[in-house]
């Protein structure tokens, strides 16, 4: 009878434990959740002298998408991009972070290029700002440019199918 | 065990670890002494067992510059912290602020210890022997007294 308590215990640890292990450590609650989107204005990766900036999220249900060329994981989810983009007609923007004007330009020419613009943030400090941690992240942003989604990590089929569309499904509902 | 190697061999594994921490700058030395602190309360949130004095991955690179650049500018610690935070959320600070959402983290374990050191009490007091009873003591001496050799006596 005096094992209870500890046997008790180890098992209500046991059980945490367990649900611990099914959580992401990656997946940090954004700090952006439903705060406006950061202020930036970054040259276009296409055109220096065109800018990207953040008035240009407003008005419509969109999703930033956060990469490099340099990035392997970003290759998993680039179908899912175009797929996004040329299927499901949701405006994608790329955030270009770190990376190389020429390799970035090539990646999307060999890949395909989902991306309605793309801001050339070469030394990473925008992406500071929306707390992007590890490529890829990807924020859906509503018609009044707040962040109302983080994805940590690449965007699966599944995940398109079952989370992302509907989402944004619903944020395109909001407000018409 | 040669007792004197103990030492460096511990040594070494500590020594080994600090000398990755890029804990230099060319900050004034004034501000020297902040950014060291201030690098080694902030996780990197990639490496996130490292903080960013200790992790090299491009991410803490271009946060230790963020610390650097705004401690020249003359933010406090506290507004340089709240920046990260901002971005980043609570986790990366090594030291979460009290708050609200916080406050579980910081009881639950002064509350565990109080916890566990009334199951020792408890524990202690049970184990304590009880006095022998009378019939335990007529045996006790019955047993003392007797003359037989005790099968593990070893003399």
């Amino acid at each position: 009878m005096k094992y209870l308590l500890p046997a008790g215990l180890a098992l209500v640890l046991m059980v945490v434990f367990a649900i611990g292990l099914t959580k992401d450590p990656y997946e940090l609650p954004s700090a952006l959740q439903d705060r406006p989107a950061p202020e930036f204005s970054l040259p276009t990766l296409a055109n220096p002298a065109e800018s990207w900036k953040t008035a240009d999220l407003q008005g419509q249900v969109s999703l930033v998408n956060a990469w490099g060329s340099w990035c392997v994981t970003c290759l998993q989810e680039h179908d899912q991009l175009l797929s996004l983009a040329n299927d499901h007609n949701v405006p994608v923007f790329g955030l270009n972070y770190r990376d190389d004007r020429g390799r970035a330009l090539a990646w999307l020419k060999r890949l395909g290029n989902p991306y309605k613009t793309n801001g050339f943030d070469a030394d990473g400090k925008v992406a500071i700002e929306w707390g992007v941690a590890k490529a890829p992240e990807s924020f859906v942003v509503d018609k009044q440019g707040v962040v109302r989604m983080k994805i940590t990590g690449a965007i699966t089929a599944e995940s398109l199918l079952d989370e992302l569309l509907p989402f944004i499904r619903k944020l395109q509902q909001e407000g018409s | 065990m040669r007792w004197f190697l103990v030492f460096p061999l511990l040594a070494s594994l500590f020594l080994s670890s600090a000398s990755l921490a890029l804990t230099e700058s060319d900050l004034p030395e004034r501000l020297q002494a902040r950014y060291t602190d201030l690098i080694a309360e902030l996780r990197c949130v990639v490496c996130q067992n490292q903080s960013l004095a200790e992790s090299s991955v491009p991410l803490a690179k271009d946060l230790r510059a963020t610390v650097h650049d705004q401690l020249l500018e003359g933010k406090s610690d506290r507004q340089i912290k709240d920046y990260l935070v901002e971005r980043y959320g609570e986790f990366v600070l090594y030291r979460p602020r009290l708050s609200l959402r916080t406050v579980f983290l910081w009881a639950v374990p002064p509350l565990l210890l109080i916890v566990g050191l009334f199951a020792i009490l408890g524990a202690r007091r049970r184990g304590k022997p009880s006095a022998l009873n009378d019939s335990e003591q007529q045996r006790l001496a019955a047993l003392l007294n007797s003359n037989q050799p005790s099968s593990n006596r070893t003399d």
